[in-house]
């Protein structure tokens, strides 16, 4: 990802460059190319012709030729706002609203539209859209989970001072330091018995006059619903759930004390997670709208499948390594009856056409690529947001940072370096677990010898440039923020078995480095930085999360090389 | 377009006074300053014009709302750009028997006629980059027109529920497309 200045950079590059969205780093390695090289500052001449002739597009076109506004503008009235923000609850401001009596507050929207729209508008003026929204899927997720019949499950609970594992409806055993836990979340009236459920949290919500909603779609895969709110114990409570299912699968709960918990689903091959369902495992079909599968049917893998449709399905991974398109092309691999179908929105040409000239000769193997074109309502399927613009916030650890590092061009060389070697690792942890949801223990085990070796190889050959990136990260980061004071300490040790289930806890190691990391450098990460309020030592809490990042993948590469060697012989 | 500059100060001054007239003469003035950009937006996503004037209203009345109640805003114009797009979609939805309004740009650059030859031929090289967005797929327009306004990657990104690189992606799609307008 560094050598670019080798290579012409394409339009989108030269675009974001232009745009300022590149990371100090690349820009300054663009500016250096671009100084170098005539054909290049054409290029970017004629991205600027462009702009130039959007800009009088927007003018004479958008500007004077749609039609002005029919009235004309009438003030604000604050008046009504004001009012409204007086009343407390939604049901008293409902209520109200509805009442026959109804008078002054709201008569700027009493012009004669139907009473369907009227309380569209009051709903949408007292601020309600994410409110509404939250309940809505807090129902469904409730009324899916209540269909489904309650197994096993096993959680990861990491606090800021433990990890420990958490067997939900199983053998009634309690983790040491557990009780600690569950104290904090009796006195937050938070259920605690399976307290990584819609229903926990729909139940702790439901108690809550005054709470502030957030639900984000961060890709097509999953719902997070964020509540804060100041009258419980626990002052926000994150929920991730899977959108094909509406299972919970990822919660992280901040209490007043400043402690704070997050929990994971845990999935492994010891125990099947009570949502094992097709379209996160086996490379078959997602189905959205699919009706929850009531858990003893499920099969506890996939269907035996000929070990020759692994072949295909590898060959398809291989080729996409092969090219470099396994490191965030959206592209999906999905298996259509006998075909393995190879599809994306949004993938390069470039990537396309290797793609097609690598993949067209194999049988059963297909190969879609499309333009993207989806209404807004459905957001298109993207790798989950990466850090490419400093974000509108400036928290203190910048600041802190930059005087720490001498000045704001070190601070900008800093944050750019460790956040294009945690862009690079991070694509790495998407693509092992990408392997590991295709290819579970259990399909493995079906496979032949050569094929797994191959898959093998592949995973290996990302957990180990994920290992280089890591020491990089390691020997930068630790230093700069043990001298601002932040301790870490020690990581988990791994209960994962298999390296997919390793590759598993690595994603979710990742993610919260990732979250932290963006914390620590105030740079915006799309919509989970978003969700994360800045935490009293977001510093030391990125110290540990680096050291279990680091070993988790550990473990996936040992698992990785150990099987491997194991089936050689 | 004229407000980001003064984003940060606008921010400061709305933390200072967070109750009061001073909040008010501050949404007033971003209302005033960016009412008929997001009216336009709001006609791009297919509102008719009335419907796009009371959304647009609607919109700085909830933004002092929110500021109301205490919530820090850091970008008001993205944020107000983000509401409008979302409330702008719900309106749309709860009235899908209806047609979208589509303006019909082109056919009034047709009609004028009697005009200097320059302006001929810049209006033609504008009908034609009209029609070349026209073709764009609507993400790569909805990009592209929050863009004009001003907004960065993540901001359009947060507007659009898409990542920053994904809006990043869908513009250079769209200035590929809109430079080979030049080309032609």
């Amino acid at each position: 990802m560094s050598n670019f200045e080798m290579r012409h950079p394409d339009d989108g590059l030269l675009l974001r460059y232009l745009d300022g969205e590149l990371s100090g780093r690349k820009a300054r390695q663009l500016r250096s190319h671009l100084e170098a090289c005539w054909q290049c500052r054409c290029e970017v001449d004629a991205l600027q012709a462009t702009v130039a002739d959007c800009i009088r597009y927007r003018k004479s076109v958008l500007r004077d030729g749609l039609p002005p506004a029919p009235a004309p503008w009438r003030p604000l009235d604050f008046e009504s706002v004001d009012t409204e923000l007086a009343s407390q609850s939604v049901a008293a401001r409902l209520a109200r609203f509805f009442s026959p009596h109804q008078g002054a507050p709201l008569r700027w929207a009493l012009t004669g539209a139907a009473v369907l729209a009227l309380a569209f508008v009051a709903i949408h003026k007292l601020g309600e859209t994410p409110r509404v929204e939250a309940a809505a899927l807090l129902k469904k997720a409730v009324a899916v989970s209540e269909a489904r019949p309650h197994t096993a499950k096993r959680l990861r609970i990491t606090t800021s001072r433990r990890q420990i594992t958490r067997v939900i409806y199983g053998a009634d055993v309690t983790a040491p330091g557990e009780a600690e836990i569950a104290a904090l979340f009796q006195t937050a009236h938070y259920d605690w018995s399976d307290p990584l459920s819609a229903q926990a949290f729909s139940r702790w919500r439901d108690q809550l006059a005054r709470k502030q909603d957030r639900v984000e779609t961060p890709d097509k895969d999953s719902y997070i619903i964020k509540t804060t709110t100041g009258e419980s114990e626990l002052t926000s409570a994150t929920l991730e759930m899977r959108a094909t299912d509406f299972e919970a699968v990822e919660g992280r709960f901040e209490f007043r004390n400043r402690e704070w918990v997050e929990m994971t689903e845990l999935v492994d091959q010891q125990t099947l997670p009570a949502s094992t369902l097709a379209g996160t495992a086996g490379g078959m079909s997602r189905q959205p709208d699919m009706p929850p599968v009531p858990l003893h049917s499920t099969p506890p893998a996939p269907e035996p499948e000929e070990p020759s449709a692994y072949a295909e399905q590898l060959q398809v991974f291989s080729a996409l390594h092969q090219v470099g398109a396994d490191l965030g092309d959206p592209i999906e691999v999905n298996r259509e009856g006998r075909d393995v179908v190879v599809s994306g929105t949004g993938v390069s040409h470039q990537h396309q056409q290797q793609l097609h000239a690598l993949l067209d000769r194999l049988p059963h193997v297909v190969v879609r690529f499309n333009d993207p074109s989806l209404p807004a309502s459905n957001p298109p399927a993207e790798e989950p947001a990466t850090r490419d613009a400093a974000g509108p916030e400036a928290p203190k650890y910048p600041a802190r940072l930059e005087a720490r590092l001498g000045g704001r061009p070190q601070f900008e060389r800093f944050s750019g370096q460790v956040l294009d070697w945690t862009d690079s690792a991070m694509s790495r942890v998407y693509a092992l677990r990408r392997l590991a949801q295709q290819f579970p223990a259990e399909a493995e085990a079906g496979m032949r010898p050569g094929d797994r070796r191959t898959l093998h190889a592949l995973g290996a050959e990302h957990a180990a440039a994920l290992a280089k990136d890591l020491q990089k990260i390691a020997s930068t980061v630790p230093p700069v923020l043990s001298g601002l004071g932040a301790a870490g300490s020690s990581p988990a040790a791994s209960s994962a078995s298999a390296w997919q289930a390793a590759a598993e806890n690595l994603f979710t190691s990742g993610r919260r480095v990732e979250t932290l990391l963006a914390e620590v450098l105030g740079v915006s990460a799309g919509t989970t930085a978003a969700i994360r309020p800045q935490g009293a030592d977001a510093a030391s809490q990125l110290l540990t999360a680096l050291a279990q990042f680091t070993r988790d993948n550990e473990q996936c590469l040992r698992l990785l090389s150990y099987d491997d060697v194991r089936q050689s012989k | 377009m004229s407000s980001f500059a003064s984003d940060e100060h606008f921010v400061d001054s709305m933390r200072q006074e967070r109750s009061g007239t001073g909040l008010r003469d501050q949404v007033s003035r971003l209302f005033e300053e960016a009412r008929d950009d997001v009216y336009r937006y709001l006609l791009t996503i297919g509102l008719h014009p009335p419907q796009a004037q009371e959304a647009a209203q609607e919109v700085f009345l909830r933004l002092y709302a929110t500021l109301r109640k205490g919530e820090d805003i850091q970008n008001p114009r993205a944020w107000v750009f983000r509401v409008a797009h979302n409330l702008g979609l719900k309106i749309r939805t709860r009235q899908h028997a209806e047609e979208p309004f589509e303006p019909e740009l082109s056919a009034r650059y047709a009609q004028d006629s009697g005009t200097p030859e320059s302006e001929l031929i810049e209006r033609e090289r504008m009908r034609r980059f009209h029609d070349a967005v026209s073709r764009l797929s609507e993400q790569q327009r909805r990009c592209l027109f929050l863009r004009m306004e001003g907004l960065r990657y993540p901001e359009i990104g947060s507007v659009l529920g898409i990542s920053a690189s994904a809006v990043g992606e869908f513009l250079r799609r769209a200035m590929v497309r809109l430079k080979r307008v030049r080309d032609e």
